[in-house]
């Protein structure tokens, strides 16, 4: 008889800096929303045929409904006021993965990457041709309205704020200033998941920066960057500065130094260290090796995020404060 | 600016895309002898920016010139899938992808599914140099384009004898094993991708790739060109690398990450590119090429054993080692 492995899913809902405070409704809202998504998650493993991707895919999709996190609903406003998503989901077992890059008008983008894995002969799809193709599998159009929520509106109008207030200003500009958007958070959600019958998977999906240049494609969609899986390994989820976790490929990184040797402890730690050490760029990433020891590392002050293993839920705002609860 | 003084050998290495498995008919002595002046004509506009003098600005250095310069005289030939010559996509349509990557700083950028401009990878160098970003995909990266005065260009002059012939072969094959469009064939071999190392006399490593995807792709469809990490990855404290062939299956094991890793491990260029793509082929199978440069100016090229052919030059010391498989080198004087 097949020895079952201990299932294990870590959740995470972006890393960021966060400046301003943050009304305790809100932080408790974040709490309950990443544990509901890891709970979901956790419940697939823990059925029969419950797999790693569809863990992934069902966590990640709840904080896609949520509009507390920068992915799906709730996701943050290009300089268009439009929304543009990124997601992927990777299969460790058999290293197949499925993404759609800089897509408006989907309520799930985790799910469109899966169908993109599943029903194409690719791995990454983009802007309108990804859409036709969301509408061909029969995912529903939403009016990019039904995507907006309170506060990406409030986070763009604060961007433009800022540009207006720039264009009016006669001194020297600062080349860096044209980040009008990229005052604050990141918040990409993303999960890895291990089964019981030993695969690992990841998702990672995204809203994109706010006030970003459209089209404008980050870490989230890509293979290596935004994410990994490989049962000969583990699984990876990152979030934080898309063009710095892509340059020094943060996923491929942590991955690597496991391979190396590392705890998944020591791969977190030192793979954002070495993104902070290389490209000066902040974040965070939950890891999973092959046997289900986990890692949650952010160099932010605040990266929610939900981890369970033998029925025990551990979370917070922060890896280093975490909180423990029974299931 | 001071001239630092000469730390190594300025090495630019070049290929012009892997062919697998094809009837020889599809790369008789004429298609190789149009190959092979396409690829020294690069390997000469990119060497002579990889020596001259140090750029005017902070953000080039002569190794991203190089690249830069070599790929897009690759993109202007017409012989191979990238720029002008590009395949065309299931919709009959041109869409390029491209990359650059600076590995003094790590920074990059690129193209994902550009159309009607002559040079993707210039514009990719621009989205590195004048954005924020790393990555600009579709009729936004076509705006890019615009704002950055990129002449607008008709689709047909991107439309070679290559596109053509090879689109007529690709729905001959699909044709043949019974699928329709957006479809495929069932081995889909003529890559030909294109792309480009350089090591500058200061140590400066560079990657470029540039390509117009697979012939009768779905539209939409990214590969590995566009994918740093995949498609390619430059980083001075390691080497540079610049992969063709099959991109889904290059991109599920991230072969130019694997390459640099090797690296790392203490593997020689060559060894490195040929077990990045052996473990490629191990775990997944299909077909890839790749070259390597380490930070020494050491030189790897690979292909997998089916590769008939994979043009490729080596420039070093004012000579182009060049040829159509790494297999069956020439040498001719700058």
């Amino acid at each position: 008889m097949d020895k079952f492995k201990s299932p294990v899913i870590i959740v995470h809902g972006g890393a960021s800096k966060r400046v301003r405070y943050v009304p305790p409704a809100t932080k408790s809202a974040v709490c309950k929303g990443i544990r509901a998504a890891a709970k979901r998650g956790y419940d697939i493993l823990k059925s029969n045929d419950g797999t790693a991707v569809s863990a992934v895919i069902e966590a990640v999709s709840s904080l896609e409904d949520n509009k507390h996190f920068n992915a799906g609903f709730g996701s943050k406003l290009n300089k268009d006021r439009k929304v543009q998503m990124d997601a992927v989901v990777m299969d460790g077992e058999n290293l197949k993965c499925g993404g759609a890059i800089s897509v408006s008008n989907v309520a799930n983008p985790v799910q469109l990457a899966r169908l993109v894995m599943d029903k194409t002969e690719h791995c990454l799809l983009c802007s309108k041709k990804a859409e036709e193709f969301a509408k061909e599998m029969g995912v529903p159009t939403v009016s990019n309205d039904q995507l907006i929520c309170e506060r990406s509106v409030t986070l763009y109008g604060e961007a433009l704020a800022r540009q207006n207030q720039d264009m009016m200003d006669t001194t020297e500009k600062n080349e860096e200033k044209d980040d009008y958007g990229d005052q604050e958070s990141h918040d990409t959600v993303g999960a890895v998941a291990l089964d019981r019958h030993g695969n690992v998977a990841f998702a990672t999906s995204t809203g994109g920066l706010n006030y970003s240049m459209p089209g404008r494609v980050g870490d989230s969609a890509l293979p290596g960057c935004g994410g990994y899986a490989d049962n000969c390994v583990g699984a990876a989820s990152t979030t934080g500065k898309g063009e710095a976790i892509l340059r020094v490929n943060l996923a491929t990184k942590a991955l690597t130094l496991m391979e190396a040797g590392q705890s998944p402890e020591e791969a977190a730690c030192n793979s954002i260290k070495y993104m902070l050490d290389r490209v000066g760029g902040y974040g965070g990433i939950i890891l999973l090796d092959n046997t289900g020891n986990t890692g949650v590392y952010c160099s932010d002050n605040w990266m929610s995020f939900a981890e369970i293993k033998d029925d025990i839920v551990r979370y917070g705002l922060h890896p280093d404060e975490s909180k423990y609860e029974q299931l | 600016m001071a001239q630092t003084n000469t730390l190594r050998k300025p090495v630019l290495v070049i290929h012009g895309g892997a062919l697998h498995n094809l009837p020889e008919m599809y790369f008789g002595p004429e298609v190789q002898e149009w190959k092979l002046d396409g690829i020294r004509r690069a390997a000469r506009a990119g060497y002579a920016a990889l020596v001259a003098d140090d750029p005017q600005n902070d953000a080039d250095t002569n190794a991203v010139m190089a690249v830069v310069e070599a790929v897009s005289a690759l993109e202007d030939d017409g012989n191979f899938n990238a720029g002008c010559g590009s395949n065309l996509n299931a919709d009959g349509h041109v869409r390029m992808d491209a990359t650059v990557m600076n590995g003094k700083n790590l920074k990059c950028g690129g193209v994902i599914g550009v159309s009607n401009i002559q040079n993707p990878i210039r514009l990719a160098r621009q989205v590195m140099h004048k954005t924020r970003h790393c990555l600009l995909t579709s009729k936004f990266a076509n705006d890019f384009a615009e704002e950055m005065g990129v002449p607008f260009v008709e689709e047909e002059k991107l439309i070679s004898g290559r596109s053509k012939r090879v689109h007529h072969r690709t729905l001959d094959r699909l044709r043949k094993e019974g699928k329709e469009l957006p479809s495929i064939p069932k081995i889909m071999n003529e890559h030909d991708t294109v792309g480009a190392v350089a090591l500058d006399r200061h140590g400066n490593l560079a990657y470029a790739t540039s390509t117009g995807g697979l012939s009768c792709v779905k539209a939409g469809r990214v590969g590995d060109s566009a994918l740093p990490g995949c498609g390619g990855y430059a980083d001075n404290e390691v080497g540079a690398c610049s992969t063709t062939g099959s991109g889904e299956v290059i991109m599920r094991v991230t072969v130019a990450a694997r390459a640099m890793f090797n690296l790392e491990l203490g593997q020689t260029p060559e060894e490195a590119m040929k077990n990045a793509i052996q473990y490629m082929v191990d775990r997944i199978g299909e077909f890839a090429g790749g070259i390597l440069l380490d930070k020494h100016g050491e030189v790897g090229l690979a292909a997998s054993p089916e590769t008939n052919i994979m043009t490729f030059a080596v420039v070093k010391d004012d000579k182009i080692k060049f040829g159509i498989h790494p297999n069956e080198p020439q040498y001719e004087d700058l």
